[in-house]
């Protein structure tokens, strides 16, 4: 190719100037030109394509489902019994069951999480956060069947021996266990949020006298905020999500408690019920998992929303 | 003039870089005190070991010592926040924080317990007023401090650190972010606040030592040249290295 194309620059000294030489023309070019962006375009729109499927699905299961179960009764109902009769589907006591190994797994997370943030990007000499955060990040890709183990074998007993009545699935422990899995999630992107902040506002706090705990709460958490309550949505939306922990851990009884002792399900915990068991296709047992799915597939987009227009809102200037 | 500053026989080393070589000066009380010199020649280093923003930098060690007031700042009892609130400092960019003009000023007094609301809109009202700022925004004190111009926040900045009633003011190039007209006007303010503060400046600017300051140190290469009053200084300086620098021959 290049022998040629320098051949071809020899033939052109000395011929006259071909107004071919200047078309500025060649077919490597111009056909990645078209055809990069066709193939680019097809491997992006495969995600998009996946998510609009699943919308289909869940939509039109759902459909079906409301047909037979109003979705009044759906909605507020606080009796859970779809597979044994009198049959009922009230989703409150999934969403309660829910929302407390959420709330239990937040009361965990946000705290340690921020604090280890704050550790990282405050405290920690140089040596010490090269260490911590390989090793936070390894936390995250623990499998989580493997923190299901975790709570049911180490993390339950010790919550039974401080609570004898506390039962082998209990929300509690499988709550815990959901909130150290999201831990790594607070803590990295609330660091990333804090090490952003400029050296400068640190500086002007130092000069006044502050203290490296006050510069870290009073001036690095407030001009962090948006990263930090971004991190809590989404870890918050990510517990919601969490299916095998509160699967084998929490237990499988619908049930509307206010008692972490107790043993509860989860939707995603529901759904992996039903779609294990020997429920017939069609049926509104099996129409219920995608109502439940949908349910599930709201709220968490609803909190996506939230933690972008978070991020957004409350960033502050510097 | 009396003496408020005594820097003894100071090395300062980065890791193995040693940028402060064998610093012996004298900074008077109430008076602008100005540090000149070529980039790297160790002026904000040493202007940073006064309120030992140094500390933070790992790696950093110190010989030889500085007493303010007849204290050694760098013994162990002396307890750094305590030091960074009688020596006050301005940074080279403007550097308020992300709230209110009010806030910003409030921040060192709160910080330092100062609770109740009268007492705090005073000390906010002196401050400003001091850093001659307070006829500019007194009617907008609740809004953003990113509102106003690079001029009016390294001035609130000025009032922040007045804020919480230091003795010492330190000036780590200031002004060399700023245009010409709000640069005359810290430079101004600087003249007024030299009646109640010992001022020490870094600058990059020599006029700007010549216009503003009672006495001048001159340093090269971390090394302290000459130091005098700033008018026999830049008249009739004695080491050939002064006076090549102040009339332009390098730096």
């Amino acid at each position: 190719m290049q022998s040629e194309a320098l051949q071809s620059n020899d033939n052109a000294k000395n011929a006259p100037v071909k107004v071919d030489a200047y078309k500025f023309k060649n077919e490597r070019v111009s056909i990645m030109n078209k055809v990069m962006p066709i193939l680019l375009f097809l491997c992006a729109s495969v995600s998009i394509m996946t998510t609009i499927g699943i919308v289909v699905t869940l939509l039109t299961e759902t459909y079906q489902f409301f047909k037979t179960i109003p979705i009044l009764d759906f909605l507020f109902g606080t009796k859970w019994s779809p597979l044994i009769p009198p049959k009922s589907f009230g989703v409150l006591p999934l969403l309660s069951g829910t929302l407390m190994i959420t709330v239990i797994a937040c009361l965990v997370a946000v705290p340690i999480g921020l604090a280890s943030a704050i550790y990282l990007s405050e405290y920690a000499p140089k040596k010490v956060r090269k260490v911590i955060k390989p090793i936070l990040e390894v936390l995250a890709g623990i499998p989580t069947i493997v923190y299901g183990y975790f709570a049911l074998s180490f993390i339950t007993p010790i919550i039974q021996s401080i609570f004898p009545s506390a039962g082998i699935f209990n929300a509690l422990s499988a709550g815990i266990v959901v909130g150290i899995m999201i831990i790594p999630m607070v803590s990295s992107l609330s660091e990333d949020a804090m090490s952003s902040v400029p050296r400068s506002l640190r500086d002007g706090a130092y000069a006044l006298g502050a203290t490296r705990f006050e510069v870290a709460l009073k001036i690095v958490v407030p001009a962090a905020l948006s990263g930090i309550v971004a991190s809590a949505v989404l870890a918050f939306s990510r517990a919601i999500g969490e299916t095998m922990i509160v699967t084998l851990a929490a237990g499988s009884t619908p049930n509307m408690t206010a008692n972490p002792l107790d043993s509860i399900q989860t939707m995603t915990a529901y759904i992996v019920q039903v779609s294990l068991g020997d429920t017939p296709h069609g049926t509104v047992e099996y129409g219920s998992i995608f109502a439940v799915g949908m349910t599930l597939f709201v709220i968490t987009f609803l909190l996506n929303i939230l933690a972008q227009y978070v991020a957004r809102r409350f960033r502050e200037e510097y | 003039m009396e003496a408020l500053i005594n820097i003894n026989k100071l090395n300062l080393f980065y890791g193995t870089f040693h940028a402060l070589k064998n610093v012996s000066l004298t900074i008077p009380e109430k008076a602008i005190t100005a540090f000149i010199g070529p980039s790297g020649c160790g002026k904000s280093t040493l202007l940073r070991t006064l309120n030992r923003m140094n500390d933070m930098i790992p790696g950093t060690r110190i010989e030889g010592g500085i007493a303010i007031g007849g204290t050694e700042i760098y013994s162990n009892e002396v307890d750094v926040e305590t030091l960074r609130k009688k020596v006050g400092m301005v940074f080279q960019q403007p550097n308020p924080f992300p709230k209110s003009i009010y806030d910003n000023v409030a921040y060192g007094p709160r910080l330092h317990g100062v609770t109740s609301k009268k007492a705090l809109d005073e000390i906010v009202e002196t401050s400003l007023k001091s850093a001659a700022l307070w006829d500019e925004v007194k009617d907008h004190l609740k809004r953003s401090a990113f509102g106003i111009s690079g001029g009016q926040q390294q001035r609130l900045c000025i009032a922040r650190a007045l804020a919480v009633n230091p003795d010492i003011l330190l000036m780590d190039e200031a002004t060399s972010a700023l245009d010409p007209i709000s640069t005359l006007k810290i430079e101004e303010l600087a003249q007024e606040l030299k009646d109640k503060y010992t001022i020490v400046m870094v600058t990059h600017n020599m006029h700007q030592a010549a216009r503003v300051s009672n006495q001048t140190v001159f340093f090269l290469n971390g090394e302290v040249i000459e130091y005098s009053d700033t008018e026999k200084l830049f008249s009739n300086p004695t080491d050939q290295r002064t006076e090549d620098y102040i009339s332009g021959r390098f730096g």
